[in-house]
This record gives C-alpha cells, structure tokens and sequence, in this order.
C-alpha cells in the first residue's frame, strides 16, 4: 500500500550534480531517487562500480530503455591499475560520444570513482588542476578525498590515451579538447 | 579559440594543446542556463567568455570589480546587482560566525584592493606605504582603528534579505536572462542562498537534499543562511511563456502566480 503521506518533494540521489549540460553525477539512485531521475531524461547510465547497482535501480533503466554501460571498477587502491584505466578510458570514451545523449554517471556514493572520471573529463576539457581537485573534493568531503585518486589518476591522467570521436559526433561540451 | 602564435614557426600537424581552462572559484553548472561561481578574476574571463552570459545576477554591497566591469560591458551582459550584505551574526553558539565573518571580510578587502578605481593594483599602493617607515606606526594605528571599527559593525546582526531574494528568483523564472551565472564574492553564502531557494522554490527538492547541497559550497558555515531557506516562502510572479523548463513546483503548496509580461 502506498504511503499515508503523498510525497510532494523530489529527492535527488546523494551526491546529485550537473556536470555539463545533459551530463549529471550522483550516487547509485535509490528507488526514492528514482521520480528525481526520471525527469532527467537519460539516455544512457555509465555504472562505475563493480558492486551491481540496485534492483530497482537497474529494472527502472530497462523499463525505461535506457543504455547502461557497465565501466565497474573496484575500490581504487593503486595508481593507474590496469583495470582502472581500462575502464576510466573507457567510460570518457563513452561520455564523448554524442549519440549516447544524456548522461548520467554513477557509482555507489558518487564520491571516488565517479569523482576520477568527472576529474579526468576537466583534464580534457583543459580544466586546471586546481579547479578540478577543487570539484573533485566539494564531494569527496574535506578531508576525505583521496591522493591516489588526485595526483596519479586526475593529474597524471594522460589526455592523449583518450581516443575522441570526430567533432561532429562529439558532446557540445568536448568540442575544444 | 586559436591565437596568431607570436613566432613564426610552420602551424603544427597535431591540434594545438587549447590553453588551460580557469573557472571561477565555487565554479558549477546549477541547471540548464544558470551557473553560479564566485567573483570572477581576469584570469577566469576567457573560461567566462565561452559561456556566452546573457546576465549576471550580482549579489554584493560593494560594486562590481572595475575589470569585471569592463568584461561584462564588452560582452555585452546584462548585470543585475543586488547590493546584500554578508550574513552576520549566525545565531549558534559556537564562534564560527564571527571568523567567517572575519574571514569573508579579509578576502573582501583582498578582492576589492586588487585592483584600485584606475586600475593600478593596490598591492603596489601598499608597498609604496610601507617603504616609508617614518609613517608607518601612524599607518598602523590608523588601520587598527579602521578594524575596530568595522569589527564593531559586524556585531550588528545582518539578515538575508527577502526581497531581493524573491526578485533574484523572479529573473530565474525567465529564461530570456540565459545563461545566468549567479555570483557573490566567494560564492558560497549569498550565491548558495539564491540557489538553494531555486531549489526548494522552483524545482520542489527536498530540504535534506537542498541543504546538502547548500553545505557542499559553505562548508560548515551558514547556519542563518540554512534558516532563512528554510522558512522563506514568497510568492513569486512569472510568466509561463518564459518559464525554464527545469520549472518544478507541486500545486498545493504553489506561491508561484501566473502573470503575463510585455516582450
């Protein structure tokens, strides 16, 4: 049975931003996230964990047709892992291309993971080091932002391993990378 | 956005590396067309420029910065400035609000003394003071008594101010002001109040989530500026036609009157 109280507020996931136009962060969408979520109008989730994401979550991206790509990465615990930058390259591969549409790219809190790939998307976008860390930790928190993920990950990130699509199939907001 | 390279060597086959990209301290996209950032700097201007601002929504008691000044006339930006003041005597107990005022006080007289009414950086102004040392101990006790003096200012409580709150969110009902970036000083307090209200106001989010995001810029300061959010309800005139299409609000709870303007 429904609720007794009608739920008049939408709620966006935690750790909810714009990025870009068209382009969004957060946490893993709980299912009281999910009216918030709707009216994004997504088409396409990039899933930077490698825990599976809800349930809910998930049956409500197949509901909806919506792509999901799974770029699920563990716990960053060494620099540049393999398997790391297989799959941050891979996601701001994704990201690029225009015909993927409106995006939204999450992990289990939006924190970390999701944190390496919007600062290495600054990278591209030629942002400075100190505006991207300064994103970067307004979600980590103070004082839990995490080094191995700034300097190795963000700073060092190599732009050129990132193969752009041409212009025309690019995002508005990577067409000066 | 290439420039003529100053020597003339043969263009290079790759793509030349774009300069690096400075936004504004506090810097974020807020929704489609409204941005929101601290004061802008000249080193942020080309960031600035690629937005392509139709308005700034300008909330400070002091006047924009004369550099600035000349950007938005250059760019041709429409400036709406609503002259509010820092909110000062945050009603915890704690003695957080007073060193943010401190604070927030510091980097006003830093920001607005960069650069003088012609232009001449007062860094340099200063250093000229300091050289002669014959005035120096009169220069110092001038300036501790100006700093008494405002310190005792600050003990007077200072409020958001709900009118120009509710005419700030009347120009983010109209999406002929995009793009709008939304900026105070430092664009935590004042800029995190307007957005917070256009959170809860015009896109119905929940106040957990509305603080949330209010605190993500503040920090832990602004326990007034989270009141004031909290209990402002205006009622808010616009114009459907000029609607952003972000626009949320749940009927029964609606402040938001419908009316028709001229353009």
């Amino acid at each position: 049975m429904a609720s007794q109280h009608a739920i008049t507020k939408v709620i966006p996931p935690l750790n909810f931003a714009c990025v870009e136009e068209g382009l969004y962060r957060s946490a893993g969408p709980l299912p009281l996230n999910l009216p918030f979520v709707s009216d994004l109008n997504l088409d396409t989730v990039i899933w930077m964990a490698s825990e599976d994401p809800s349930p809910d979550f998930l049956s409500w991206i197949r509901a909806n047709g919506i792509k999901f790509l799974n770029f699920g990465i563990g716990e960053i615990t060494a620099p540049w892992d393999p398997e790391v930058e297989r799959n941050v390259i891979g996601a701001l591969q994704a990201l690029a291309e225009a015909s993927n549409g409106r995006i939204l790219v999450t992990c289990t809190m939006g924190r970390h993971r999701t944190g390496t790939v919007i600062g290495c998307l600054r990278r591209l976008q030629n942002w400075s080091i100190t505006s991207t860390f300064a994103e970067y930790r307004r979600f980590t928190g103070g004082n839990r932002y995490r080094v191995i993920d700034e300097l190795h990950n963000i700073e060092q990130f190599n732009r050129s391993s990132v193969a752009l699509p041409e212009l025309e199939d690019r995002q508005a907001w990577l067409q000066e990378a | 956005m290439t420039s003529p390279s100053l020597l003339s060597e043969p263009p290079p086959t790759i793509m030349p590396t774009p300069s690096v990209q400075i936004p504004p301290l506090s810097f974020a996209l807020v929704s489609t067309g409204v941005y929101r950032s601290g004061c802008p700097m000249p080193l942020n201007f080309p960031f600035l420029s690629k937005l392509r601002l139709k308005s700034i929504i300008y909330l400070a008691d002091q006047d924009l910065p004369t550099d600035l000044q000349r950007f938005v006339t250059e760019n041709n930006i429409q400036v709406f400035h609503f002259r509010v003041q820092q909110v000062r005597g945050d009603n915890t107990t704690g003695d957080n609000a007073e060193d943010g005022t401190l604070l927030e006080n510091g980097v006003d007289a830093l920001s607005s003394g960069i650069v003088d009414e012609e232009g001449n950086t007062v860094v340099s102004r200063r250093g000229s003071e300091i050289s002669r040392r014959g005035s120096a101990a009169a220069m110092i006790f001038e300036e501790e008594r100006e700093r008494k003096e405002k310190k005792e200012k600050e003990k007077e409580k200072v409020e958001n101010d709900p009118v120009s709150m509710r005419l700030a969110l009347e120009l983010l009902l109209d999406n002929r002001n995009f793009p709008v970036l939304i900026h105070s000083n430092k664009g935590k307090h004042r800029s995190g109040v307007l957005v917070a209200c256009m959170r809860k106001l015009l896109q119905n989010w929940a106040f957990g989530s509305v603080k949330l995001e209010y605190y993500y810029f503040a920090g832990e300061k602004g326990k007034a500026d989270v009141e004031f959010i909290e209990k402002f309800e205006p009622t808010l005139k616009y114009d459907e036609k000029w609607a952003p299409a972000w626009l949320r609000y749940s009927p029964e709870e609606g402040k938001l009157i419908k009316v028709t303007k001229d353009g």
